[in-house]
């Protein structure tokens, strides 16, 4: 394409907006807000006393490490006595750990303690490769160190998979197996790239590159088509169970449905719906209720459900007691912008019956209805309480009042009000 | 490059937020409008992206811009709000089955508001066309800026500017024809 921009490029320059829609009033109230949302964040900033105390910890902790610290690193792959401080610091790497640098330099800095590994690809004649894509590449030789193992814990193989996540361990990194991960990339026996994976105090994956052709790729969603089959993290796609819901009859288990096309991927980015490796499943889905018994029956039915979740983790059904039901709501996400979707599910206490509860509103049924992320629905004196969504522009939420009715198998509304 | 500073930082402080919302907050809500049309959800997509911002800030590592990396918060919260089902049964109904009597009032005000009449034939091209355009043209984003916030290749950048623009083409060809009769 040529790069001579047409004249009309000249009147984009300006606008969309004749005037300024993020003024400086819209900057106050937003201010505000982040400041109420960051003051409910368990990621406080301490007091001036509080932080002098830390500071001192640290500085302790630091002495004490001194002269570990001169040590060959083969040491690194234990946990050290204290846990608050890391076994491989952030910093560490970034001192120590050039482009270009030699086996032997790498040795020095970091230990003799790493797990090698080689793959070897061929490709048709004209190949290129990418020198930003690894799967272009027709070798790939790599050093994984693992720090702050915990005793047990063996490095766990990947399906031989060169993509740059497969050959981290992140379930291992996120259930605490192990501190964090460094990977070094060699080309021509010179270090070409090093990803250094750890996790933060909330339990987010934090990823540090060094190399060229490895800036930080921005947070967006993941390419749709990308196939998680081969990284650790990612569960495999139409099988095992998504959800489950123990009960004192039997377990409820949603599960891929037969022949289904389901899709996982990670977020990719922090955002309202949930952290970057968090996961995102797609695809039809089957509620089963496998009684006590061992008798199975299929309860519902699910076309393209989405749900999101924390890790590779199941979801498990909400509870909720009422006197003559045992009510469990599957919610599909544990966080959402404006409002989480529930379906509702109930077991007849006298007779064990299952069944899927719909919601009659007025002369409206729906299969299911919306709650707020952050006030869950309640069962208060035999009745179910939800406190709906809040969407832009909406002032306020509805808190709805909803009547368990057995025999129909309906959550039937019952009262409405408008809340603050 | 500016705001270099912040890749050492935790967390912003008040007025760095203050700084990063002045420098960019236009351009995040305006970024947020072209990707959405929708006013209401772009106050609520800049409100998140600096929250998000304020919070993940140690994930900022000072490859890209500070303004790319606003962008593809925006721009990932903006296709996550796409996906929420709550968003499409509260907002998006009025897209999916818009009243008889459309265009609605703020779509009737918008539309007036615009500072230059080509705004109206730019919302009007399909998503990836209007975004690649508007970040070229309005944002003068380097291709290779583009293809790293879009994660596509510059080769598909290419692509779908050459479309863009001639879908532009067409639609100036149409004014032009529609003011001359």
């Amino acid at each position: 394409m040529s790069d001579h921009k047409p004249e009309w490029y000249a009147r984009l320059r300006k606008g969309p907006f004749e005037k300024a829609i993020f003024d400086s009033k819209m900057q106050q109230e937003m201010e505000s807000h982040t400041k109420a949302e960051w003051s409910k964040s368990p990621k406080r900033r301490l007091n001036p006393w509080a932080a002098a105390v830390v500071a001192a910890v640290f500085l302790f902790i630091a002495i004490a490490l001194v002269p570990a610290a001169s040590q060959p690193f083969g040491s690194f792959r234990q946990s050290g006595g204290n846990a608050d401080e890391p076994v491989m610091p952030i910093q560490y790497v970034l001192d120590h750990l050039q482009v270009g640098m030699s086996e032997e330099g790498v040795k020095q800095a970091f230990g003799d303690d790493f797990d090698g590994q080689g793959v070897r690809r061929d490709f048709a004649q004209g190949h290129k490769e990418d020198p930003n894509d690894m799967s272009t590449w027709s070798a790939v030789d790599t050093w994984r160190y693992d720090f702050g193992v915990n005793d047990g814990y063996v490095i766990a193989q990947n399906s031989g998979d060169t993509d740059e996540e497969a050959i981290f361990d992140l379930q291992g990194i996120r259930n605490g197996k192990i501190e964090s991960q460094l990977v070094v990339y060699w080309k021509d026996r010179k270090v070409e790239r090093a990803i250094f994976k750890d996790m933060d105090i909330e339990g987010n994956i934090l990823t540090t590159q060094i190399g060229p052709g490895v800036e930080e790729a921005p947070p967006t969603e993941p390419p749709a088509n990308d196939d998680p089959s081969g990284n650790p993290e990612m569960p495999p796609p139409n099988e095992g169970v998504r959800a489950v819901g123990d009960t004192s009859f039997g377990l409820f288990q949603l599960r891929p449905a037969k022949g289904g096309d389901e899709k996982i991927q990670a977020l990719g980015a922090p955002s309202c719906l949930g952290q970057e490796n968090d996961l995102q499943y797609s695809g039809d889905y089957e509620l089963y209720f496998h009684k006590r018994s061992g008798d199975e029956t299929l309860i519902q039915e699910f076309n393209q459900l989405e749900m999101i979740q924390r890790e590779n983790n199941t979801i498990e059904f909400m509870k909720l007691e009422f006197p003559k039901l045992e009510l469990y709501l599957f919610i599909p996400r544990y966080t959402d912008c404006h409002g989480l979707e529930f379906y509702a599910y109930g077991i007849d206490k006298e007779t064990g019956e299952v069944s899927n509860f719909t919601f009659l509103n007025g002369e409206e049924t729906y299969p299911n209805w919306t709650t707020s992320p952050n006030n869950l629905p309640q069962a208060v004196e035999g009745k179910l309480v939800v406190e709906g969504g809040r969407g832009a522009g909406q002032d306020g939420a509805t808190r709805y009042v909803y009547d368990p009715d057995l025999a129909t198998h309906q959550l039937v509304l019952e009262s409405k009000e408008q809340i603050p | 490059m500016a705001h270099d500073y912040l890749k050492n930082v935790t967390s912003i402080q008040s007025p760095s937020l203050n700084d990063l919302m002045r420098e960019h907050g236009q351009d995040v809500w305006n970024y947020a409008f072209l990707l959405t049309k929708n006013h209401h959800v772009s106050d609520d997509i800049a409100q998140d992206v600096f929250l998000q911002a304020f919070l993940h800030i140690s994930s900022f590592r000072g490859q890209s811009s500070v303004r790319t990396w606003l962008f593809s918060i925006t721009r990932n919260i903006a296709i996550n709000q796409k996906k929420s089902a709550f968003f499409r049964k509260v907002t998006l109904l009025d897209f999916l089955y818009p009243a008889p009597s459309a265009p609605s009032a703020e779509e009737h005000y918008l539309n007036r508001t615009y500072a230059d009449s080509i705004w109206l034939l730019v919302m009007k091209l399909p998503t990836k066309y209007r975004e690649v355009l508007i970040l070229e043209a309005h944002y003068e984003m380097p291709q290779t800026e583009i293809a790293l916030l879009l994660r596509i290749s510059i080769g598909t950048v290419k692509s779908r500017l050459h479309r863009a623009r001639a879908k532009m083409k067409a639609f100036l060809e149409e004014v032009e024809r529609h003011e001359r009769s």
